[in-house]
């Protein structure tokens, strides 16, 4: 039975609420209502919406208990309540996005009862149920009150472009943006940099780009459709785009839950790392790909089977030493079909994917020669599987086997990282006990397969083996075995006899220590024995190679504002038969030792918190050889101190002012020459933030 | 379709496996044939704010021989940590940096300047921008957007 009461006087003898169960002391009953207004989840464009609900049983309410909130805030004094029917009408326009309501009350015998609370959205536009663009506008101003190094003349032939510039103005504007509406997303992410300097006399202006890069992604989403546009992700399959990270396009179709299908298109192009690029577009000079991909799951359970189609071509698929990827295989055209299936079982403790793929390419389209073409293929397979118990605690394991061929004329436009001609396999087991984390594997390939009778046919198989613990509390060691072994099965007699055939063994054991958030502490060593198997004449160079080397670091919390953190590596390189030219001019083979030193320290020190800090990382290196081909010393350092004034200078954003020297000296014993630069720099960092 | 065994394909086969001169004189010798710099958003650039914790640059090595690698990471010219590490033929060495400093807003360079073997081809230098707003207040400004 329902009764509508008002909050004063109980009206029509409603029931008295049910004594509470037992049970239900400690969890509150809650307090029924009905016709709430807004409705809960509704959109508004209303600024003042009338905000009610109507009490479903008013007897089991005490009206003097009720309270109602808007966002927190107790807004009960301005409710009115009659027959039942609670109201509040905002005296003040609302905030846009999501607001709660909250109302509270107890029963006549003071027993709370459990709030009612929903919510509802007031849009800030007609068109959208959320919209907003911030944008964070970051400027660095820098002048040099000494500059490192003296400017070279006019006739030295030294580029002025290198020098360090008086000023140097650079500029970051991030932008971000949201369009929403019901199950449309459209989404904004970019940024903008602009680098100006100045340099004196010949170039007064730097002659680099001035925007530096500029990168966005723009993404449009309507379930099941994705569009992005701009500095997009792209993974698919492994021969063909594994992780492509490129500017360009894609649009994805995910119907896999539904009817289990998966469609892909992407269209990229390179050249975007680095370099002015603001536009999306297809010109010449780029390496262009363009894609696409089919995913299917031919059954009710998605994970059982997977079949993966994908092709791709691109044009001009390579990238110019420097950019970012410096000595890859390029060429003029290519293309790439490929043919996959993955597939977990169990639960996904047991998975196979499988993949076969078949290129062509041409490295020079005006030649007379034609394409290229060949294949690859791969299987991998990998499953966890508990092993029992042991002393009350599970070990488990987790196997992954692989097995791969490239064919020597394989080139895949997509990834430029595929080495053609190699088959093999490898297997790496995971064995977890307890703190015990034991790592095994083992791996063999052979490259230069083809018929090729220059090069020799390698064969290079690893062992290794990883065993670390985790005790808690007490450093964490790990120790590393490592057998590398390199043979050739064909060798063109130019190569000699056993003229590749090598041992590399590493031993590596680490340690680190966490002592609470104030000091942690690291250290490893590790030994590397290269043996040589070739027979090392007068004439060879090479021969075996010990290297040893041991690094420690740690970072220290004296205080709460200061942070300490030093790093020391030490490095020899014995090398047992080098070739060494004496003064004479005669070559004669000696054990040459080179030592290297290298040290790095970095200091945070927060002198007056958030308002002045200082700042220092230095490092020195040091190398040295027995046969004197090698001596040199490098130091080098920045200490800034930064001073956060806030909106001291005009009230908006924030400001901060920095002084900051560099340091940088190199001696070079063998070279004779002794360089030595201080510059000292004053800056002005801006952060002036754009929200709409 | 394969095509005969001829001048392009040794080209090839050199271009994969050579540092400078022909195939015959350099499988033996090792040298870098592959450098990749990114960082961890796949690219050779990102933008950071003030302070940020933890960013790395990694390296994707490959060599044409057997060896141990040894060069230095530096960031703006100034050393940041060594890097000696054994390789393996045709596989691909993966490195990182040690924490990347931001504590100054602006554009910083990032190389790996190698000791041994000498690239014959020039290294990538990646690029990352350190933005002057705080960590901290940028973690809350990307909450409250979300």
């Amino acid at each position: 039975m329902t009764c509508l009461v008002a909050f004063a006087a109980v009206e029509c003898g409603a029931q008295a609420p049910a004594a509470p169960a037992p049970a239900a002391a400690a969890e509150p009953q809650p307090l029924a209502v009905a016709a709430q207004t807004p409705e809960p989840g509704k959109l508004l464009l209303e600024r003042r919406p009338l905000i009610a609900a109507t009490l479903a049983d008013p007897a089991g309410v005490d009206p003097k208990t009720l309270t109602v909130e808007v966002d927190g805030v107790d807004v009960t004094l301005l409710v009115k309540v009659e027959a039942g029917r609670i109201t509040y009408a905002p005296p003040a326009d609302l905030a846009h996005g999501e607001r709660t309501i909250k109302i509270s009350a107890a029963g006549p015998g003071g027993v709370a009862l459990a709030p009612v609370e929903w919510k509802f959205k007031i849009r800030r536009f007609a068109a959208f149920e959320e919209a907003s663009l911030s944008g964070e506008l970051s400027s660095t101003f820098e002048h040099a009150l000494r500059k490192p190094k003296k400017e070279p003349s006019d006739a030295s032939g030294v580029s002025k472009k290198t020098e360090t510039p008086v000023n140097n103005f650079q500029n970051n504007l991030s932008v971000r943006g949201l369009l929403k509406e019901g199950d449309f997303t459209a989404r904004l992410d970019s940024n903008i940099r602009y680098n100006d300097e100045f340099r004196p006399r010949a170039r007064p202006k730097s002659e680099n780009d001035k925007l530096d890069i500029a990168n966005y992604l723009i993404g449009v989403e309507r379930n099941p459709l994705l569009f992005e546009l701009g500095d997009v992700s792209i993974q698919e399959g492994f021969f063909g785009a594994p992780s492509l990270s490129r500017r360009g396009m894609h649009l994805k179709l995910d119907e896999m839950q539904n009817i289990g299908v998966s469609l892909h298109g992407f269209a990229t192009r390179y050249e975007t790392t680095t370099g002015h690029d603001p536009f999306f577009g297809v010109e010449d000079g780029d390496s262009v790909l363009v894609g696409g991909a089919l995913i299917v799951a031919p059954f009710q359970d998605r994970e059982i089977l997977k079949l993966h189609a994908l092709n791709v071509r691109g044009h001009r698929f390579s990238s110019a030493p420097g950019s970012n990827v410096g000595g890859i295989v390029s060429g003029e055209r290519g293309e790439l079909t490929s043919f996959g299936t993955s597939s977990a079982f169990l639960g996904g403790q047991l998975k196979l994917s499988t993949e076969v793929a078949f290129s062509e390419f041409d490295q020079n389209t005006l030649d007379d020669i034609r394409e290229q073409a060949d294949k690859a293929y791969r299987a991998r397979l990998e499953g966890t599987q508990g092993l029992g118990m042991l002393l009350e605690a599970p070990v488990t394991t987790l196997a992954a086997f692989e097995y791969s061929y490239v064919g020597f004329e394989f080139r895949s436009p997509a990834n430029p990282g595929i080495q053609p001609d190699r088959r093999g396999w490898a297997f790496k087991d995971d064995t977890t006990w307890k703190i015990v984390t034991l790592s095994w594997g083992y791996s063999t390939f052979e490259d230069n397969t083809d018929l090729l009778v220059l090069l020799p046919r390698v064969r290079s198989r690893t062992w290794e083996a990883a065993l670390g613990l985790t005790p808690a509390e007490l450093p964490s060691p790990v120790f590393t075995y490592k057998r590398q072994i390199q043979r050739s099965y064909y060798e063109p007699e130019t190569f000699g006899e056993k003229g590749i055939d090598n041992i590399q063994t590493t031993y590596d054991l680490r340690v680190a220590w966490g002592l609470g958030e104030s000091l942690s502490v690291n250290w490893g060593a590790s030994l590397i024995v290269f043996d040589d198997k070739r027979l090392i004449t007068s004439t060879t160079t090479g021969g075996d190679v010990y290297t040893w080397q041991t690094q420690a670091g740690l970072t220290l919390k004296p205080l709460k504002t200061l942070s300490v953190s030093p790093n020391y590596n030490y490095t020899l390189v014995d090398e047992k038969t080098k070739t060494v030219v004496l003064d004479s001019g005669a070559t004669i083979h000696d054990r040459v030792r080179t030592e290297a030193h290298t040290a790095t320290l970095t200091l945070v020190q927060e002198l007056i918190p958030k308002i002045l800090n200082l700042d220092v990382q230095a490092s020195g290196a040091s190398s040295a050889s027995s046969d004197d081909s090698v001596d040199n010393q490098t130091y080098s350092g920045v200490a800034r101190l930064t001073w956060n004034v806030g909106s001291l200078f005009w009230d908006y954003g924030k400001q901060a002012l920095s002084l900051r020297t560099n340091f940088n000296r190199v001696v070079d014993h063998v070279a004779r020459r002794d360089t030595n630069e201080v510059g000292i720099f004053l800056i002005l960092d801006l952060l002036s933030p754009y929200n709409l | 379709m394969r095509t005969p065994r001829a001048a392009p394909a040794l080209l090839l086969a050199a271009l994969l496996l050579v540092a400078a001169s022909g195939p015959a004189a350099a499988l033996a010798a090792f040298a870098v044939t592959r450098v990749e710099l990114v960082f961890p958003n796949g690219r050779g650039e990102i933008t950071v704010p003030l302070r940020y914790p933890q960013l790395r640059a990694f390296g994707m090595l490959r060599f044409s021989a057997v060896g141990v690698v040894r060069a230095t990471w530096k960031v703006d010219g100034r050393i940041l940590g060594p890097v000696v590490e054994p390789t393996v033929f045709n596989e691909d060495l993966i490195v990182a940096t040690p924490e990347l400093p931001t504590f100054e807003p602006g554009l910083h360079k990032v190389t790996l300047e190698f000791t041994d073997p000498k690239p014959a081809f020039k290294v990538p230098t990646i690029t990352y921008f350190v933005t002057a707003e705080d960590y901290e207040d940028f973690k809350r400004r990307m909450e409250k957007l979300k």
